[in-house]
């Protein structure tokens, strides 16, 4: 009778404890799973911009490199050019326009 | 007082000692008590279960955040340099292009067919609607 009891006790003490433990990784579980939606947001907004960004570049390069054929018409775009020469080369183009 | 004629003689009284329900009221207590030891295990198998597979899922959620977070760090490099470094050059660019483009039909022409957005005001929400007029 005395062992039944002390192997109900121990039980009781298992289900208590399980619980605490079980309670306790929850909270983690929701506060790891916050942090994770969290930065979730924050990479799809970077994710956003940067597509964006990598667009203009493109859009940017494409208007560049027109500009610089234009400027073979327009020898006065020349000097327009010139004053960009950094952001040209950035964009890996000449800022004089190529000779044929 | 003598017993009328004809009336039943009084029920024997019980032997001392357990009357049959004792046994069967243990038999029942100790079917009970097992049963609560049975439920109990079922409910402490069941919570190690879920505390496991808890912990499993925590570990996992905490390796994508830290994946995540490194993506996070070179997104945030990257647009940080262009937002930084690409988009004011490429502003002042865009501008003396646009004045090209005003002072150069031909060239407006060209220039009609380019559209950039600005990334920064992309980046941000957009300012909320100005609403009525507070009293």
């Amino acid at each position: 009778m005395q062992k039944r009891s002390r192997i109900t006790s121990v039980l009781l003490a298992l289900v208590l404890i399980g619980a605490a433990a079980n309670l306790l990784v929850f909270f983690r579980y929701l506060q790891v799973l916050n942090t994770a939606q969290r930065l979730q947001v924050q990479a799809q907004r970077l994710q956003f911009a940067a597509a964006l960004a990598t667009r203009n570049l493109n859009v940017m390069r494409s208007l560049a490199a027109e500009t610089l054929e234009f400027s073979r018409k327009a020898p006065a775009v020349s000097g327009l050019l010139l004053a960009h020469t950094n952001l040209l080369q950035r964009l890996e183009l000449p800022a004089t326009p190529p000779t044929r | 007082m003598d017993p009328l004629p004809g009336s039943l003689p009084p029920a024997p009284a019980p032997p001392p000692g357990p009357t049959p329900a004792e046994p069967a009221l243990e038999q029942a207590l100790q079917r009970q008590a097992y049963l609560v030891r049975v439920l109990m295990l079922v409910v402490t198998v069941l919570l190690v279960t879920t505390t496991l597979s808890l912990f499993h899922q925590i570990r996992w959620l905490v390796a994508q955040a830290n994946q995540l977070n490194v993506t996070i760090q070179e997104l945030a490099r990257g647009v940080g340099d262009y937002e930084t470094n690409m988009a004011p050059q490429m502003n002042r660019f865009y501008q003396d292009l646009q004045r090209l483009a005003q002072a150069n039909a031909e060239y407006a022409r060209l220039f009609a067919r380019y559209q950039i957005t600005n990334v920064a005001a992309a980046r941000t929400n957009p300012p909320p609607a100005p609403g009525p007029a507070g009293r």
